[in-house]
């Protein structure tokens, strides 16, 4: 289990996230959402480990991160961060399989390229191995970066590895972004991997998550099954904006549609 | 999705061959440079004498004492600020870095006229001692300006190239009024000597200089080697290395001081030879790809080659008299640089 307990981060003197506790569990799809500067990305990172002032109030597999080296802590999770762009010339391939470092620490082998290539196949950048990163679309690069993730805890100890993802679909299509949450929590399911996602679409949200954290002004507001969460009086709370909320009847998973104020 | 794309190519090698490539081209102009000068060799002669054979007196004070310590000290030098310039490119994940053109060569050669003009009385002293401080304060000048550099070019964790080009002019321009600021307390002898620290030369080369290169230079080859994969996940940016458990702190201050061991003795024995970090890991690149592993390697032969190449055409072109090296590297590379700083505006826009 990823557990953050009474965690707090600041930023000067303003507080980004305050006395949060949330536990990434093995087995479950985890959707991080809230409106912008609620404090998802920095709930994120700081469950990454990038954040020291916060590695004490985080703990993996019940150790605190503080106590985990770094390259240890590169074969127990994976981090797909927003905005990944790189000008130097590696090709699509070559970034994924980059994802194996923390386990070859240097050349990848042929069984560090084969898992490169399963990654790819799972997010389809199969066709784009051989291209440069800087060539691709900014969508292609998200999907070429999720593989690299993939790549990275590939072989995890189920129950013991973790996958946070930082808007994994932000810049891609319809069909991708179905794609690629249902490819999260695939992972999940038959892996026992833990995955924490934000994702700003609630209907995919509700679509795709096992259960639902709802963060607002760096605060917890709601955590618990979609049906739970997506409540039109908490998201009227946190958004500022009236909501229909009903029930799918194909799915059984909530739906929203929003009312902005005229 | 046509056929080919389905294929998946291998990663890393074939284009390892570059590397044989490299390194029999780099033989050829060893051979090359041994065997032209004044008094014209036969590339058997030079061969034969390479393998341990006798070729006769004169040809062997020739290829011996005069032209071997020389090439050499060019194989070194550009081997050192070749794989220099491809790990500071790394390091800051921009392909214009070059340790020339952001001043850690004048910063070397600042410390290095420094210990010239002003520590007379100990250079004077002799021995080891004195011929291991010229080179030991070219590093800590090299240090101190690599040092400089990165940390103004950096914004945000990220290195802007705008920021790295203009510090680089700042500090070059700095170094040069206090090598100015030298000159004027030196003497006539110290004078001429400048030219050295500013044009570059390989003509002062002695066996001891050349070891003492071979020391400072092999050694940060040999790090900076294994630093491959780390400057490979580095390219991902810093956040996203220390995902893949690289210590991104340690790697930035190793790199730092290997690129400055490499940097400092060279410049303290060569003087400043412009534009080498710059071209030789581009050449790599073109020939093996951005991966660290074929790229170091493949930028140090590279380095070698064309440093070897320069100062034969330096010593051949206007014979009997001699072109300082600096002024040739420079006159090819800078055109070369505004190439680049082209290509590089064309793909922003």
């Amino acid at each position: 289990m990823l557990s953050a307990r009474h965690l707090s981060v600041m930023a000067g003197q303003r507080r980004l996230i305050d006395d949060v506790s949330i536990d990434v569990r093995p087995g479950e799809m985890l959707a991080l959402i809230g409106p912008n500067g609620a404090g998802k990305t920095t709930l994120l990172r700081a469950l990454s480990g990038d954040i020291d002032a916060a590695s004490d109030a985080v703990s993996c597999n019940g150790r605190p991160l503080r106590h985990i080296p770094a390259a240890e802590l590169a074969t127990l999770r994976a981090v797909h961060a927003q905005h990944q762009r790189s000008d130097l010339d590696y090709t699509a391939q070559q970034v994924v399989a980059l994802g194996r470092f923390p386990h070859h620490g240097g050349r990848p082998g042929a069984d560090d390229r084969a898992i490169a290539r399963a990654a790819m196949a799972l997010t389809g950048c199969e066709a784009m191995a051989d291209r440069l990163c800087s060539t691709l679309s900014g969508g292609e690069q998200a999907r070429v970066h999720l593989a690299r993730a993939l790549a990275q805890i590939w072989r995890g100890t189920p129950g013991e590895h973790f996958l946070l993802l930082d808007e994994p679909v932000a810049a891609l299509d319809i069909a991708w972004q179905h794609r690629v949450l249902a490819c999260a929590r695939d992972r999940a399911h038959s892996r026992m991997t833990g995955v924490l996602a934000i994702v700003h679409d609630l209907n995919l949200a509700a679509r795709y998550a096992d259960r639902l954290v709802l963060l607002a002004d760096g605060r917890i507001r709601a955590d618990g099954a979609p049906f739970e969460v997506l409540q039109s009086t908490a998201l009227a709370d946190a958004f500022g904006l009236e909501c229909r909320v009903w029930i799918d009847p194909q799915t059984s998973r909530p739906l929203l549609m929003a009312e902005p104020a005229t | 999705m046509n056929l080919r794309s389905v294929e998946l190519p291998r990663i890393g090698p074939p284009a390892s061959l570059t590397l044989w490539l490299l390194a029999a081209a780099l033989i050829g102009a060893v051979v090359h440079a041994l065997a032209s000068g004044a008094v014209d060799l036969p590339a058997a002669t030079v061969v034969s004498a390479l393998l341990g054979q006798q070729v006769g007196s004169d040809a062997d004070l020739v290829i011996w004492t005069l032209r071997l310590p020389r090439v050499l000290l060019g194989v070194i030098a550009g081997a050192g600020m070749g794989i220099a310039g491809a790990a500071m490119q790394g390091l800051m994940r921009n392909p214009l870095a070059d340790p020339g053109l952001v001043g850690v060569s004048s910063g070397a050669a600042l410390a290095a006229a420094a210990v010239v003009i002003l520590g007379e009385r100990a250079m004077n002293t002799g021995g080891w001692a004195a011929s291991a401080l010229l080179p030991l304060t070219a590093f800590a000048g090299a240090a101190l300006t690599t040092a400089l550099v990165y940390a103004a070019s950096r914004r945000n964790g990220r290195s802007s190239v705008t920021l790295m080009l203009l510090s680089g002019i700042a500090i070059n321009a700095l170094a040069m009024s206090g090598i100015g600021l030298l000159l004027f307390m030196g003497s006539d002898a110290q004078v001429r000597q400048f030219t050295f620290w500013t044009l570059g030369s390989l003509a002062g080369a002695t066996w001891p200089g050349v070891i003492a290169a071979a020391a400072a230079v092999g050694v940060a080859l040999a790090l900076l080697l294994r630093k491959a994969g780390p400057l490979d996940a580095l390219a991902l940016g810093e956040a996203q290395a220390a995902h893949l458990g690289v210590a991104v702190g340690t790697l930035n201050r190793a790199c730092v001081v290997l690129i400055a061991l490499s940097v400092g003795a060279t410049t303290a024995l060569t003087g400043t030879i412009g534009f080498i970090g710059l071209i030789a890991p581009h050449l790599a690149r073109r020939l093996a790809g951005p991966s660290h592993h074929l790229l170091l390697p493949a930028s140090a032969l590279a380095g070698a080659l064309l440093v070897v190449l320069a100062d034969s055409a330096a010593r051949t072109w206007v014979s009997p008299a001699e072109l300082p090296i600096g002024v040739l590297t420079a006159l090819f590379g800078a055109p070369f640089f505004m190439l680049l700083l082209r290509r590089r505006a064309a793909q922003e826009h």
